[in-house]
């Protein structure tokens, strides 16, 4: 999807022409959503198969609900064997919270660019430079939306394997 | 005639209003069935505790669930990216730049204003501990003049020493084993052990406790109690099925 994304980007970057810039740039939005969103639903499948095909709307609030309650347990269950160290519980649900709590926010305020860029294509893609956004979004931002997810999902996969969860 | 739209437009406006909410930065229709409108509110207004000017994660949820019983409504909080964050995640990575060239890919930070904060630091190569115990004293020096304590560092290619219940888990899809052989289903598992005697003090640790038993040839494997601490579920991740995936593939 990424590389999609990045050559869509590359025909918008290149063009002074707002009816060529506009479509490449909405449609680099919408593959760079993409990459994103399917960059999560592998580190949750990599978790539980249930958590495999989410909606676009409820990824979010899995992140932060059913992804977190199912560590919070664990912990508590670590902690009281023996297993982890009290201090050790807080440190890995406070790296997994923050990294869920990012990537809920990075992927509804994406999704919503991305719903911009599919269904209001009277709001047109804005060229300054060679800087191309379209509302509040710029393409660089959109472009690292994959990195930065995985970078994040790492450390829920990481928390989730040093608890033996997976 | 007023539409739907503006008069349930009229109700937010007013319930935001009388909530005494100042941090909205925007307010759109949603296109969903099932969401009214969607709340935007930057990260840099996104705070641990509400305030003047300033939400918590709490507020918003609470927000939202009045917003429905008095209204009707049902709204979605979008939290865009704050400037903030993006400003100090530039100056990080150029400031490692600056003092270790070529070595960091991107750095990513969580809102600073909700402590403690995290930092990811994503590498072009794998940093030896030397240089990653220099690029943490530069990383806290920095957040230090913001009035920033303790973050949490972690380093995107960094691998770990496997926790208790990581050993629990991978003794329990592979065991018996013995310390030579576990070394290597831990190692393959891109695990750092450093060295036989470490793995070795850890399995007896466990073996007092009553969580593993050494079998005369000197094989290791979890006792009853020890089976009852690993977490095991119905997925495909779960210890139970991919204990039975390795007895599969194990040649006899």
């Amino acid at each position: 999807m990424r590389i999609v994304g990045d050559h869509l980007a590359k025909v918008a970057e290149k063009s002074g022409d707002v009816a060529q810039f506009d479509p490449f740039g909405r449609s680099a939005f919408n593959r760079y959503y993409y990459s994103a969103f399917l960059a999560v639903r592998a580190a949750l499948r990599k978790i539980d198969n249930k958590w495999a095909s989410p909606s676009h709307k409820a990824v979010p609030e899995v992140l932060k609900g059913d992804v977190l309650t199912r560590l919070k347990h664990q912990i508590r269950k670590s902690q009281s064997n023996g297993q982890i160290t009290e201090s050790e519980g807080m440190r890995l649900f406070h790296a997994a919270q923050t990294a869920a709590s990012e990537l809920s926010n990075l992927l509804s305020s994406a999704r919503e660019t991305r719903r911009v860029a599919d269904y209001e294509p009277e709001q047109l893609v804005q060229k300054s430079g060679s800087v191309i956004t379209l509302g509040e979004c710029s393409l660089d931002t959109a472009k690292a939306w994959e990195r930065r997810v995985e970078t994040q999902t790492k450390t829920i996969l990481r928390v989730y394997g040093d608890l033996g969860l997976i | 005639m007023e539409t739907s739209d503006s008069s349930d437009f009229t109700k937010l406006h007013n319930f935001l209003r009388e909530h005494g909410v100042d941090f909205v930065s925007d307010v759109k229709i949603s296109h969903s069935a099932e969401i009214h409108f969607a709340l935007f509110v930057s990260a840099d207004h996104v705070s641990a505790k509400s305030g003047k000017g300033v939400t918590s994660h709490r507020q918003m949820k609470l927000l939202q669930q009045a917003a429905k019983a008095e209204t009707g409504l049902v709204v979605e909080w979008i939290v865009t990216p704050g400037q903030e964050a993006a400003a100090m995640e530039a100056s990080i990575q150029q400031l490692i730049e600056v003092n270790h060239p070529g070595v960091v890919q991107a750095v990513y930070i969580s809102s600073p204003k909700i402590t403690p904060i995290s930092v990811w630091v994503e590498t072009k190569t794998t940093l030896d501990s030397r240089l990653q115990s220099l690029l943490k004293a530069l990383i806290k020096q920095f957040l230090d003049l913001y009035g920033i304590a303790d973050p949490l560092l972690m380093f995107g290619d960094s691998v770990n020493l496997p926790s208790n219940p990581t050993i629990m888990r991978k003794l329990k899809i592979h065991g018996p084993l013995t310390p030579e052989q576990f070394v290597e289903v831990l190692v393959s598992a891109r695990l750092v052990i450093p060295n036989l005697r470490w793995l070795q003090t850890r399995l007896d640790a466990f073996r007092k406790q009553g969580f593993v038993i050494r079998s005369p040839e000197g094989k290791y494997s979890l006792t009853e109690p020890g089976l009852d601490l690993v977490p095991f579920g119905k997925n495909r991740s779960s210890s139970d099925v991919e204990r039975a995936l390795a007895l599969g593939r194990r040649k006899w």
